[in-house]
């Protein structure tokens, strides 16, 4: 059951976004037919997964608003603003009872809002439309579920979104309501436009478990036109349909004996190259390329696209705008761009904050704006492009910028700055904004509150190997740039050497690496520092940071490491090269020394630590 | 009475005895990475097949000289989700001891290094005394 019930949460999540994406859209342009399907088609769905699992205020609520859309749709009832307004509304109670349900309890009470959906689907009395109508180039799919089968309505949910794989699912009979009945017979007919061969069909059913029989009747000829073109249409671009679901935990499983693999081809190599045999050498020559593909391909699994968190973002905007009295759109670019999951979701809230921050303290209100010359509505972008060895979300808006001479004063009157500093350029700015308890607004607001926000945000990003940049022109807009690590479980770093140990050095936080001749090591304040091109960086050794025995033979090189707007020098023995590693933990052993971070399996098998240059300038 | 599984290693010229139910395998010892900042008595991480484990040296925690570099074995430990390994100079075997109330019988209880051992009872005419795992994971790891 808990398993239905994952199955259920996770399902309604996605489609409540689609819902959410559909309003703001139509709020955009309510004259899109096709985004009052997509609405109709989420709802439905959710209804039906609702009522198979016995959650009767989810089922009811969205009964009710699928009848107020049903109205809309046969045009008896107007997309409005206040009908969106309901709409909206409706999707938060919505999001509430998933929640609820789910944890047992039912913490919304939703009469006087089924009153007001009802109300209105009331004043507009659709003629309802015969339950099965034949749809010309559809065929009928029937099967039937074996004798005790559990939850039929969720079961045929998972058959019709097989199906819906295949093709466009028109009809499915009966309804939830009979299913979920006693007296159910296990038999469901489903209507199905498809390209694919009867046998295609009847497998794709039956893979879905409890099917005891299926038939796959033939195409009817088309005859009347359809009368619901769009209802056809638009389920093709449902996105979820392609998408499997699997849990987290085995992905992480599957790359971790990848990485194994990885190791093993590096060991066999070393192995294969002390026998020196050609026809050995070919196979592992092979394995090589094949662990390498097969790696990439697990690193895969992980990534997804930036969409799954995105889309709920213009929900966010529009919500923020709102409540501030401000009108906003959200663009969204590079939507298809892929990331981390685990990166994602905890980029996610990071980004919630500077886009509410963006609406609320960015953006001008309208009569401001317009006075400006500028558009009547503000306009926030989000953007996520791929870089080399990041991926790169920027969050601009076209409002008021930073008032840097405001700004300015209040760092001087606080001593945030010396008091003769004249000008802060985009980084002191962003140091500055990024105080806790600091606001770039003047005043305080619901959305954004005071201060809360880019502290926060930077220090999340930089949490996960990330940075954060930041402009602003003063009545221009302002920009907020992260730069995440494609991944956190593959880490590409520079492995030092130490004696006769290895370690490897994230580049994440390196910026270069130089000869010690390239500068100069002295004492300030007692206190070792590498002074180079002007630059005066505080001076770590990697023997003492791991305690390892001699001194620093000459000629070693200085790795120079930046991190969190700071910059500091880690003098090593030698360097070898630079690889990715998959990143292992391990249970801490007490007193283990604070610069370690993780470990990982080098090529040859053996093992490094991982020094985390962050750490070290966080400590200084 | 109920009786539980110990199992008998040897560690310098003694014998103790495990709590069988936080073994989870015993393995050769394996190359090791030391661990900067590490106490005397961590060898240091090894690679169980892809998994990373700190070693701690029972001979050493008891303040007894190393267990010799090129040898012993490690029995890995899991114990509140956490795993460690812990190298002896090798493992006898498996007995049933009576489950008798833990504090009536410790005449040892506290003795030795942290309070880690007690006496578990006689086996042949031998003592046995248990290492008390789960209060070495809690001395070692951080």
């Amino acid at each position: 059951m808990s398993r239905y019930r994952d199955l259920f949460v996770s399902e309604s999540r996605d489609h409540l976004t689609a819902i959410e994406h559909a309003l703001v859209r139509l709020e955009a342009d309510p004259g899109q037919p096709e985004q009052v399907d997509a609405l109709f088609r989420s709802i439905h769905t959710i209804k039906g997964m609702a009522g198979a699992m016995g959650y009767a205020p989810v089922a009811e609520l969205s009964h009710a608003i699928e009848s107020r859309l049903e109205a809309i749709r046969a045009g008896a009832a107007p997309m409005d603003r206040a009908t969106l307004d309901l709409l909206f509304e409706g999707a938060d109670a919505l999001e509430q009872l998933v929640a609820a349900a789910t944890q047992g309890g039912s913490a919304l009470d939703t009469s006087a809002l089924l009153g007001r959906l009802g109300r209105a689907a009331e004043a507009a009395v659709v003629p309802e439309a015969p339950r099965r109508t034949l749809r010309a180039g559809a065929r009928d799919v029937s099967w039937t579920f074996e004798p005790g089968t559990p939850l039929p309505a969720a079961r045929t949910t998972l058959v019709t979104r097989r199906l819906a794989t295949l093709g466009t699912v028109v009809d499915v009979a009966p309804s939830d309501e009979v299913m979920a009945a006693e007296a159910f017979d296990g038999r469901v007919v489903a209507q199905l436009v498809t390209v694919e061969d009867a046998e295609t069909i009847a497998a794709a059913v039956r893979a879905c478990g409890f099917v005891a029989h299926v038939e796959v009747g033939a195409i009817h000829a088309p005859e009347a036109p359809p009368t619901e073109a769009a209802w056809q249409e638009g389920q093709l671009t449902a996105p979820l349909q392609s998408y499997v679901r699997i849990e987290a935990r085995r992905l992480d499983q599957l790359m971790n004996l990848a990485g194994e693999l990885v190791t093993l081809r590096g060991r066999l190599q070393v192995a294969a190259s002390r026998v020196s045999n050609a026809s050995l050498d070919a196979v592992v020559d092979d394995v090589h390329h094949l662990v390498g593909e097969l790696q990439d391909a697990v690193l895969g699994t992980r990534l997804v696209p930036v969409w799954q968190v995105f889309d709920r973002f213009p929900r966010v905007v529009r919500d923020a705008a709102r409540t501030v009295g401000k009108e906003a759109t959200l663009v969204i670019e590079g939507r298809e761009i892929e990331l981390d999951r685990a990166l994602l979701e905890q980029v996610a809230d990071p980004l919630v904050h500077l886009l509410r921050n963006a609406v609320d303290h960015g953006l001008e209100d309208p009569a401001a704006r317009v006075a400006a010359g500028k558009p009547r509505v503000g306009r926030v972008t989000l953007q996520a492009r791929r870089e080399r060895t990041a991926v790169v979300i920027t969050v601009v808006d076209d409002g008021r910028g930073v008032d840097r001479a405001g700004l300015l004063e209040r760092a001087r009157t606080m001593g945030w700055v010396s008091a003769d500093e004249e000008e802060l350029d985009d980084r002191d700015l962003l140091r500055i904004i990024a105080r806790p308890g600091v606001s770039t607004a003047e005043r305080v607001t619901e959305v954004s509150g005071r201060g809360v926000g880019v502290d926060a945000v930077v220090s999340r990003i930089r949490a996960l190997g990330g940075t954060v940049e930041f402009s602003t022109v003063e009545g221009r807009g302002t920009v907020f740039e992260l730069r995440l690590p494609l991944s956190l479980a593959i880490v590409p770093a520079i492995i030092a050497s130490c004696g006769d140990e290895s370690y490897a050095l994230p580049l994440t936080h390196i910026t270069e690496t130089v000869q010690r001749t390239a500068g100069v090591v002295r004492r300030v304040r007692g206190r070792p520092v590498f002074v180079r091109r002007d630059r005066v960086l505080p001076l770590w050794s990697l023997r003492e940071l791991v305690g390892a025995q001699g001194r620093d033979p000459e000629g070693s090189q200085v790795v120079i490491v930046e991190a969190a707007e700071r910059a500091g020098a880690v003098l090593v023995d030698r360097l070898s090269g630079q690889q990715d590693l998959v990143v292992k933990s391990f249970d801490a052993v007490r007193g283990m020394s604070t610069a370690i971070s993780g470990a990982a399996v080098l090529a040859d098998g053996s093992t490094a630590l991982i020094v985390d240059a962050g750490g070290l300038l966080q400590g200084q | 009475m109920t009786s539980r599984q110990l199992l008998v290693v040897a560690s310098g010229t003694v014998a103790y005895a495990l709590d069988s139910t936080c073994v989870r395998e015993i393995t050769a010892m394996l190359p090791t990475t030391r661990i900067p900042g590490a106490g005397p008595e961590v060898r240091g991480l090894i690679n169980l097949r892809g998994q990373l484990l700190p070693v701690v040296d029972l001979a050493v925690r008891l303040g007894g000289a190393p267990t010799p570099a090129d040898g012993g074995e490690v029995v890995v430990l899991a114990v509140n989700g956490r795993s460690f390994g812990l190298l002896v100079d090798e493992v006898r075997e498996v007995i049933a001891v009576d489950a008798a109330p833990a504090d009536s019988s410790s005449l040892l209880t506290g003795q030795g290094p942290g309070g880690l051992i007690r006496e578990v009872g006689h086996f042949g005419d031998a003592v046995v005394l248990e290492v008390d795992v789960r209060e070495l994971a809690t001395q070692s790891l951080a």
